[in-house]
């Protein structure tokens, strides 16, 4: 499975070559990938209109429509039917309460005349739940004192307060920063992250942090309290040893053992671990963890062609943004082209023309043109 | 959700339209905005619409899917509501002919209408930052870097905040297997 954060730089058109790649992989690696892909879209394009979506409390809406329609009268229920109570949920609710008097009286109240074939036997039922609430009352009350007793007297059962933390959080943007932990851990936190840590490891059993970006950490030994960094989905524990983690997304996260031994699993399943020894690098993602030390940079398969998604940006770049795609066009973006990207405008639009029709609105200077049509010739 | 397609079958009772009303109310009343630009004229059509389908119940026989049934008849409910609210003079009548002509040519159905509003239900089960960081870009329009400012937070994390709230989305809106 691919990371969804590829696919939703895929849809936001603002990927890298690189994950438009991943993304064109992922859909020729299996037929499915592609109705996958179509849901995500979707959702994505409906989320954009949300805000026009007006929400009605179709509680009451439902409330009105009773009111003017006849709806208990006319309805063509059995008896059995009719033993179920109208959905009234706040008022049953009140049963619970254990007070004879609250359950009773909401019930009884028939505002409206035509709910009565249906309000008739809603009575019948409540009386007999009213049958059950002395009992249900006593054993309440019991429970409550024999609760109490335990709370009260049994102090071992009680949970142990835990220390109070209190946390600092680094977010660097375009600057690295060097954080100093209190005993003595150092983090260099690279350009758009965030780190957050308590103030004092002081009565802990681990040493927890939390890591949303890159980092190096060089770990102060202390067998005692390990350090575990949580970083996405996964997270690292160490005894004192140096490190990196680079998550690409909070589901790609990158781990480089630098001395030492660390153990790199999924958070929450540390039994499925893995240990790295020195300048081993593991990456973990959707697919599970993958040993990267060998080979660094993942393989891609290259593929034939560019998409017109990947052409027209990279027109858009080459022309100062001068060319650019109408909002309104419409394209097969699984469509590719196999032409050369690496000439000028005008060769790449003649070599274009051989396999697909563009057409565009000319602008103020010469490659000033907004797309507003490109695709391939039948 | 499993709906019977048939009203002849199904929604007989008030419980089961009760079901019926809830799902689709506002969805049509969306739909009906489009053509009427009014809330409350909107809310009313579908109202009138809901009760034509009660009171006719036992004898309607849906062919298609209820949402298609649903859909047409709010149609034809806009339809009636227009020509009854609008005055005749020539020009206003020329206003009443290009709405039913774009309500008549209206294909749209009520996928994308039911979608939203599974969305707008679906975004309940985010965590509270995830969905605060998703309504800010979503609902509010606010830029990765604007929400990261206005958050004290990385840009990237607003992006794996939005990436994570998209999974979450999908996997609720896929359990309703009408949806897509």
């Amino acid at each position: 499975m691919i990371p969804v954060g590829k696919i939703l730089r895929y849809l936001t058109n603002s990927g890298s070559i690189s994950d438009d790649l991943s993304v064109h992989n992922w859909l020729e690696s299996n037929q499915d990938n592609l109705r996958e892909l179509d849901i995500y879209e979707n959702i994505w394009n409906n989320t954009d209109q949300l805000k026009d979506f007006k929400v009605f409390d179709v509680d009451s809406e439902w409330q009105s429509f009773v009111a003017i329609n006849d709806i208990s009268a006319d309805t063509n229920v059995s008896n059995d039917t009719l033993s179920q109570p109208v959905p009234a949920p706040k008022k049953e609710a009140k049963v619970i309460q254990l007070d004879s008097k609250k359950v009773i009286a909401p019930e009884i109240e028939v505002e409206d005349e035509k709910s009565t074939v249906i309000e008739t036997p809603q009575i019948a039922v409540t009386s007999k739940k009213r049958s059950y609430i002395l009992p249900l009352s006593i054993a309440a009350s019991l429970l409550l004192l024999v609760g109490s007793y335990f709370t009260i007297f049994s102090g071992q059962d009680m949970p142990t307060p835990e220390p109070q933390l209190v946390y600092q959080v680094i977010t660097t943007t375009d600057t690295p920063q060097t954080v100093t932990l209190e005993d003595g851990t150092i983090i260099s936190l690279k350009e758009n992250s965030e780190l957050k840590y308590p103030e004092s490891f002081a009565g802990l059993e681990e040493r927890n942090i939390e890591l949303n970006g890159s980092g190096t950490f060089k770990v102060t030994r202390n067998p005692d309290i390990p350090l575990v960094v949580e970083a996405g989905n996964t997270e690292v524990k160490v005894l004192g040893t140096t490190f990196v983690i680079d998550m690409g997304t909070e589901e790609e996260i990158e781990v480089e053992n630098i001395e030492g031994i660390i153990k790199f699993y999924e958070a929450g399943n540390e039994e499925n671990g893995h240990l790295l020894t020195e300048g081993q690098k593991m990456v973990h993602s959707g697919e599970g963890f993958t040993d990267i030390t060998e080979e660094e940079i993942e393989e891609v398969k290259p593929l034939k062609g560019h998409t017109i998604s990947h052409i027209l940006n990279h027109l858009n770049l080459v022309s100062d943004g001068k060319m650019y795609p109408s909002p309104k066009l419409k394209y097969d973006k699984y469509k590719r082209f196999e032409i050369n990207l690496y000439q000028d405008i005008e060769s790449i639009l003649m070599e274009l023309s051989l396999e697909a029709e563009i057409n565009y609105i000319q602008k103020d200077c010469d490659i000033c043109r907004e797309i507003t049509e490109f695709k391939a010739v039948k | 959700m499993g709906k019977p397609d048939h009203l002849d079958k199904s929604y007989q009772t008030s419980e089961e339209f009760e079901a019926l009303f809830k799902t689709y109310f506002n969805p049509l009343c969306n739909f009906a905005y489009k053509y009427l630009k009014d809330w409350e004229d909107a809310r009313e059509v579908v109202q009138e619409t809901f009760t034509k389908v009660w009171s006719n119940r036992q004898n309607i026989n849906v062919h298609t899917s209820i949402q298609s049934y649903l859909y047409q008849a709010t149609k034809n409910s806009v339809i009636d509501f227009v020509r009854k609210s609008q005055k005749k003079t020539k020009n206003e009548a020329d206003i009443i002919r290009a709405k039913e002509d774009a309500l008549s040519n209206d294909k749209d159905g009520l996928g994308s209408l039911m979608i939203k509003q599974a969305i707008l239900q679906a975004m309940d089960k985010l965590k509270p930052k995830n969905k605060e960081i998703f309504r800010l870009n979503k609902l509010e329009g606010l830029t990765y870097r604007e929400i990261a400012s206005h958050l004290d937070i990385s840009e990237r994390s607003v992006e794996d905040n939005i990436s994570r709230a998209l999974k979450i989305l999908k996997e609720e809106l896929e359990k309703n297997e009408n949806l897509f």
